[in-house]
């Protein structure tokens, strides 16, 4: 149901943030726990895409600030959503796979800043749209860096969704 | 199982994980702090990789410094290349050692200086996210760090603990943009709060626009925040758009730290001590002479 690549990719992902921004603090804005996430929903099940959203969240929450959740509840919801997207449309194509995460990226961003908001973080309380669309922007662009490299390495790791299984899966979907 | 009702199933799963989150959201304290139990779980597990990758990331870049420190010795003559390579990685090792001794010595050195006492702790990671600046010590409560302890280096002040577990403890930097500090100018003497900001440099606020104030003066704690203890370096006046009797100045503090660059710091540990200044006066005891709380 929930690959040990997936389980594996997101922990050496979350590590390697850790790591990198030790390194150069401007890796701080690339959030891997994200792209790999979604990279696992666009290829699998709804199920494999919501876990590796919740889990993928749910670590980078123990090592990021803020509320305990926020970023797994948010990275769950993205995740099936683009898991139940990608049974019904085609998202194997590079480019689309690259659109989705740069709406996923952004959503991410404005999601998480809303909902902290929304939990009483007083950091976001006074959050000025100036320094959210500056977060997002620097997020999106580490992101889709990210992806480029990560999305790759992940097809030749963790190799591609069956075709066969995903059309089978897309015909009983529509019968 | 069919297609409808797979997909049911999996309806019904990601609505539980959803309320399973959404519990684990609400169930937190609000407001005091950070620190939940998942979360010191988790990070518990992660430290020792986390220092162990931190270390093996060391080495690596050793390495790597090593390899580029040997390209242009691989053209001398085969006699002198074994020779050289030899010599090149004992400096290097030397170099880090000395290095390493110093910023320990400096540390040491602090130890001294400041009447509270503390420990030395290494920095095995950043915390990932661009929302919050804050690193990962590698020691926790097993080695006495406590809540709120005041986190130094030789250059400046750091931030303080927000979270401590076991094996490690997550420090917010200053220039973390919730993070406060109640600050002193050196010169004028006007008491402020520091808070962080996006660029890595901090605002000093609550300044009155009657106080002289002039770039590069220095800012130090000023202990009425009951955290940190008075006296201690934070930055220097970076800039200032200067206020008038009714508008305080707006300054800019550039911490002296060298935040981006951390190996080593210094954890105070003031649990039990007391931390607050007294209100200025002439003549009183200096309250970085730590005394029992009573």
């Amino acid at each position: 149901m929930f690959p040990l690549k997936a389980v594996l990719a997101i922990v050496i992902g979350v590590l390697l943030e850790s790591l990198l921004g030790k390194v150069w603090s401007g890796f701080r804005y690339a959030d891997l726990a994200l792209v790999i996430a979604v990279y696992f929903s666009f290829l699998r099940s709804q199920m494999t895409g919501m876990f590796a959203g919740a889990f993928a969240g749910l670590l980078r929450d123990a090592f990021a600030g803020g509320v305990y959740g926020t970023n797994g509840l948010i990275k769950t919801v993205l995740c099936y959503t683009i898991a139940t997207i990608g049974i019904k449309f085609e998202l194997e194509n590079f480019a689309l796979r690259m659109i989705v995460l740069t709406i996923a990226s952004t959503l991410n961003t404005f999601a998480y800043a809303g909902l902290s908001r929304v939990l009483g973080d007083l950091k976001f309380v006074d959050l000025p749209w100036k320094g959210l669309l500056r977060v997002a922007g620097w997020q999106l662009l580490a992101n889709v860096i990210a992806a480029l490299i990560l999305f790759r390495i992940l097809d030749k790791i963790a190799g591609r969704a069956d075709p066969e299984k995903v059309k089978g899966m897309r015909t009983r979907l529509y019968n | 199982m069919t297609a409808t009702q797979a997909n049911k199933h999996s309806a019904l799963v990601f609505a539980i994980l959803v309320f399973a989150e959404v519990l684990l959201i609400s169930i937190q304290p609000r407001g005091k702090s950070e620190q939940s139990l998942l979360r010191v779980t988790i990070s518990t597990v992660a430290a020792p990789i986390e220092r162990t990758a931190s270390s093996a990331n060391a080495t690596v870049t050793n390495w790597w410094r090593h390899y580029l420190g040997l390209r242009g010795a691989r053209q001398e003559a085969d006699a002198l290349h074994a020779e050289n390579d030899q010599l090149k990685q004992r400096l290097l090792v030397a170099v880090e050692a000395e290095a390493e001794n110093q910023r320990l010595r400096r540390l040491m050195d602090l130890r001294e200086t400041v009447t509270y006492p503390g420990l030395v702790a290494e920095l095995i990671g950043r915390g990932v996210g661009s929302w919050h600046s804050r690193v990962t010590l590698g020691s926790g409560v097993l080695a006495g760090i406590a809540m709120n302890a005041p986190v130094i280096t030789a250059d400046g002040l750091v931030g303080r603990v927000i979270e401590a577990g076991p094996n490690y403890c997550r420090v917010q930097l200053i220039t973390d943009e919730f993070a406060g500090v109640g600050v002193q100018l050196a010169t004028s003497r006007a008491l402020g709060e520091l808070k962080g900001r996006w660029d890595g440099l901090c605002d000093l606020k609550n300044i009155s626009g009657l106080y002289r104030v002039e770039i590069g003066e220095v800012v130090l704690t000023s202990g009425l925040d009951g955290i940190y203890p008075k006296g201690l370096l934070v930055g220097y006046v970076a800039s200032i758009a200067l206020g008038t009797a009714a508008v305080p100045h707006q300054i800019v503090v550039r911490p002296s730290a060298g935040l981006e660059r951390l190996e080593e710091v210094m954890v105070l540990k003031t649990q039990g001590l007391q931390v607050r200044a007294p209100e200025e006066e002439p003549g009183k005891e200096s309250p970085l002479v730590a005394r029992p709380k009573e």
